[in-house]
């Protein structure tokens, strides 16, 4: 069972991770920053995925980035872009509706539940 | 371990990803990438509150990934030669091609070595180089097939409505690409056998009618494939293209009567050592082959006519 959850459980986080990262870079930060604030809120993402990722969004024109050296270290910050907000706001809308539609399906499952029991 | 050899084996990494990296922003991505594990290896150093050991340097690096995937990565519009629309054909065909071609090379070899006959076949070799030829020549037809298909968005631009109805006398896609692959075995079989381009083959004036034998068979081969082709995605048979097929039918027909009436004893002077049964074997062969064909023309001029009565009817 474990074998094909795990595709399936990586194939649902990859469709929600463009979103997540536009998300949590309303505030600037660097590769690895990025990867730890998604971390802290349980978005473990591979590194290997996320930092190609934001660089595939920036030649989207999703993000803006710049180089920064800070207490003797050189980092790349991203910040989203004005695109990438109207895109962001697109995408959260879909999300929502696919939220409620799958809350519906599930009302509509248990209700049926409820009658057969009946 | 000290600073100096954290920094190595995260040079000889970073070295290795950039082998692989696309030439675009190259410098760019591995100054990037380093930073962030550089970035890495320095708070995991600040959590344990140590130097990190080289082993655990090297789980973190092993974690992150093969240098070829992390690279990989970061290609751009990242693609397979035969994508998965088309895999399961190329599977098919590989498999059947390559079962055919083995088969007769080894009739081939089996006749050599038990009959005493010299048909030019180079033994092991010459099942390598046909499985070569065959890997080549399919795997090139499908790749092209597949990007020609997503240009003219082939897969988007269909109409429901203009499915054919459903008709037994429709040829199977899985028929039409069967008898392509076969075709085309067919065909770079005999390509590894040497023939003489030249009209005095084709009429039958070469004193070898195995010569004139393979060279109207490639003719009619060649004619043969991209019918085969067009059927796998368009399974009716129109009028033209029954008529090609009876045609093609035709030609071999030909090449057979031209050989039959002009020098089969030929054969018998090339390999003197060929056994006189097996002279008049070829004599049944060819008649069994014009028979064969001509049956076969039968059969597409009598679809043919049906689809003239059809249409006569609608």
């Amino acid at each position: 069972m474990n074998e094909k959850l795990e595709p399936m459980r990586l194939e649902l986080r990859r469709g929600v991770l463009i979103l997540a990262v536009l998300e949590a870079l309303k505030q600037e930060q660097y590769g690895y920053s990025l990867r730890k604030a998604l971390q802290a809120v349980n978005m473990d993402i591979e590194e290997g995925t996320l930092y190609p990722l934001i660089r595939r969004l920036e030649s989207y024109g999703l993000l803006e980035s710049r180089w920064s050296t800070e207490g003797g270290r050189k980092r790349r910050y991203y910040k989203i872009s004005a695109e990438g907000q109207e895109t962001l706001r697109i995408l959260s809308s879909d999300w929502q509706q696919l939220n409620s539609s799958l809350a519906r399906i599930s009302e509509t499952g248990d209700s049926l539940d409820e009658e057969r029991s009946e | 371990m000290n600073f100096l050899n954290r920094k190595s084996l995260l040079d000889r990494y970073m070295a290795d990803v950039n082998s692989y990296l696309p030439l675009k922003n190259r410098k760019d991505i591995v100054e990037e990438l380093r930073s962030n594990l550089s970035e890495k290896l320095a708070d995991q150093a600040e959590e344990a509150g140590a130097e990190l050991t080289e082993e655990s340097q090297v789980q973190i690096l092993s974690e992150f990934g093969h240098p070829l995937r992390i690279a990989a990565q970061y290609q751009g519009n990242s693609r397979s030669l035969i994508g998965p629309t088309l895999y399961p054909f190329y599977r098919v065909s590989v498999l059947v091609s390559l079962t055919i071609s083995t088969a007769i090379i080894t009739v081939l070899l089996l006749s050599e070595v038990f009959f005493g006959l010299d048909l030019g076949v180079s033994g092991p070799w010459m099942l390598v180089n046909s499985y070569i030829y065959i890997l080549g020549v399919i795997t090139l037809g499908y790749a092209l097939t597949e990007r020609l298909m997503e240009h003219y968005k082939y897969l988007d631009s269909w109409q429901p409505d203009a499915l054919e109805q459903p008709d037994n006398s429709m040829a199977s896609a899985w028929g039409a690409l069967i008898a392509c692959i076969a075709a085309i075995t067919w065909l770079v079989i005999l390509n590894l056998v040497p023939t003489d381009y030249t009209f005095d083959t084709l009429l039958g004036r070469n004193p070898n009618p195995i010569q004139t034998l393979v060279l109207w068979m490639k003719i009619e081969t060649l004619i043969l494939i991209p019918q085969f082709f067009y059927l796998i995605f368009n399974q009716t048979w129109s009028k033209s293209r029954l008529l090609l097929r009876i045609g093609s039918e035709l030609i071999l027909t030909v090449g057979c009567i031209i050989i039959l009436v002009s020098n089969v004893e030929g054969l018998g002077m090339i390999y003197p050592d060929l056994p006189p049964s097996l002279i008049a074997a070829l004599y049944y062969v060819l008649w069994g082959m014009i028979v064969a064909s001509g049956f076969s023309a039968f059969h597409f001029w009598r679809k043919l006519t049906h689809i003239g009565r059809s249409m006569a009817s609608e």
